[in-house]
């Protein structure tokens, strides 16, 4: 299914790399300007879906996920959010983008020891993307963006499950390396297009609107005139506790 | 003798693969066969032969199991993501359970296990590749025992036990329009893929239709196979006696599963103070004198000799009356 294009009347947009990297900042940009041509534009993020939200951080807290249960905790989420944020609006045919796809966990589980053909084939239930980007950065570009603009890493963030190092930096450092191997490699697996995460915002961002441009040339489906709300395809029986404020 | 274990694919990272002493014996079937209860005096029996056991089952991982009752409980609407909350489950009990105990040597005796998941993942895709794969994380076990059932001797027990559940019925297929249909429907597709599987894996067999006795001793013969070579290590308790076994008796007054391990723990208490291998005969106080079905004629119903729960080859007497 992963290897195949699929055949919604939407267009599958996702954005690749690792902390850092400026890929969100980009994919940001791009939405204002999909938004800005009256292109109907859904966004979803990367392990942002309610179902295991609440178990994935009692076991961060606890921490006791192992590489294997926090793989498959991904990917329930990662199934959840297919089902109801990314198929629905494909179907609808609208543009989705998404910050994050399953390259990222063929990368961060890898780099935590799952085995990759495994991980492969339980993400089989993917869709393949109309374009996917990578924005490459040196390592230590990536690192030191994290390291200065956030206050603590965390446990999890940082590998410190995989003990590489006693120091939470230096683990990071050590993981986000191993990281970066799994997306290089990736590159010609999945014909990702690099982009260069070190150029300016601007420039990058030109690049990646040239190429969304091509690729939207027979898209014609514009936004109707509709009052604005929030796009939920679905919603639950009941709101999650966590939500109820 | 130490042995390896094998994985269904990958397995886990960082796995050690040698030295798992102990055996991974997997009790499936559908629900409403019986598997709890076969499962609580089979721990029981295992446990007054001298194994270490550790019993497992389905859903019952610390870390998910009040997502699985989220989902549950009308949160969630589709399979495939049931499919992965469940793989998740067993991936923790696995690693923090399972195979730790079996590299202690301990028996795990597991309700349910990735079977459950291909049966049920099966309909919605025949081919089950994504669901075989995903699961290449587990263990192949040492024993399969699947308690099989047909449609119709399955639907008057359920029934029975407290009625259809809407999960059980596999409502959310839509195959019916009212519980019942649906239930008959799902449950004998579910049948239709245990069955397929039993020759695949090679499952062994038991006909789940008999009553408890007879099932739990049908159970206990083919465990014995594999457990065999350890059975040389327990102690004749007291040779050459007769007896009822009480747990017969407790079986045949239809107590609670509950109310059986209550007894238990207090009958191996009981056992253990009076101190292991001795000829102690336990006595009248622990189990009440017998009447009615099970009662034994030679002891008058009142004095119990335990020897039978100790023997290796050690047979339940049935209920005459489960007969008709």
């Amino acid at each position: 299914m992963f290897t195949e294009p699929h055949q919604y009347p939407g267009k599958l947009i996702i954005v690749e790399g690792i902390d850092g990297s400026g890929k969100s900042t980009q994919i940001r940009l791009l939405y204002s300007w999909l938004e800005a041509q009256e292109f109907p534009v859904f966004f979803t993020e990367w392990n942002s879906s309610q179902l295991v939200k609440k178990t994935t951080k009692q076991g961060k807290k606890k921490k006791n996920l192992t590489p294997t249960t926090f793989s498959l905790l991904h990917l329930t989420d990662f199934a959840d959010r297919l089902n109801y944020q990314i198929l629905p609006p494909l179907k609808a045919g609208m543009i989705v983008l998404a910050d994050r796809y399953v390259f990222t966990a063929f990368a961060r589980d890898v780099a935590r020891g799952v085995h990759p053909a495994w991980v492969r084939k339980a993400y089989d239930l993917a869709i393949k993307p109309d374009l996917a980007f990578y924005f490459h950065v040196p390592l230590d570009v990536g690192a030191s963006r994290i390291l200065n603009g956030r206050s603590k890493l965390k446990y999890y963030e940082a590998g410190m499950d995989l003990n590489l190092a006693p120091d939470p930096e230096e683990s990071f450092k050590i993981f986000q390396g191993r990281i970066v191997k799994e997306y290089d490699q990736m590159v010609k697996e999945y014909d990702l297009i690099k982009i260069d995460g070190t150029q300016e915002i601007q420039s990058q961002q030109a690049k990646m609107r040239r190429i969304v441009q091509e690729q939207l040339i027979e898209f014609k489906t514009k936004r109707r005139n509709y009052a604005k709300r929030n796009k939920v395809f679905w919603r639950r029986f009941s709101q999650p506790e966590d939500q109820q404020l | 003798m130490p042995k390896g274990i094998k994985f269904f694919g990958e397995g886990f990272p960082n796995q050690k693969t040698s030295n798992f002493k102990g055996k991974l014996i997997v009790v499936e079937g559908t629900d409403g066969v019986g598997r709890s209860t076969q499962i609580e005096l089979l721990a029981q029996w295992l446990k007054v032969r001298g194994f270490g056991v550790v019993t497992t089952g389905w859903t019952r991982s610390k870390l998910m199991s009040s997502a699985i009752e989220y989902a549950k409980s009308g949160n969630m609407l589709d399979r495939l993501t049931f499919s992965l909350l469940y793989a998740t489950d067993l991936a923790d009990r696995l690693e923090n359970e399972i195979l730790p105990a079996l590299e202690s040597g301990f028996l795990v005796v597991a309700d349910r296990y990735v079977y459950t998941a291909w049966a049920r993942d099966s309909l919605r895709d025949p081919s089950m590749t994504w669901i075989r794969d995903l699961y290449g994380f587990a263990p192949v076990p040492d024993l399969v025992c699947y308690l099989r059932i047909d449609v119709d001797n399955l639907i008057p027990r359920v029934i029975e036990a407290g009625g259809m559940e809407y999960w059980e019925a596999g409502m959310d297929l839509h195959l019916a329009d009212d519980i019942y249909d649906s239930f008959k429907k799902y449950q004998k597709k579910l049948i239709e893929g245990y069955d397929q599987m039993a020759e695949e894996h090679h499952f062994e067999v038991l006909d789940a239709r008999r009553s408890v006795v007879q099932l739990q001793n049908d159970l206990r013969s083919r465990i014995e196979k594999i457990v065999g070579e350890g059975s040389r290590n327990v102690v004749p308790f007291a040779p050459g006696g007769g007896g009822v076994d009480p747990m017969a008796e407790l079986v045949s007054k239809k107590t609670k599963g509950r109310e059986i391990e209550k007894k238990f723990n207090l009958l191996e208490k009981h056992i253990i103070s009076r101190g292991r291998g001795s000829n102690a005969v336990i006595k009248e106080k622990a189990v009440e004198p017998l009447a009615g079905p099970g009662a034994n004629p030679e002891t008058n119903g009142q004095r119990i000799l335990f020897s039978s729960l100790w023997a290796p080859h050690f047979h339940i007497p049935e209920d005459p009356q489960s007969r008709n």
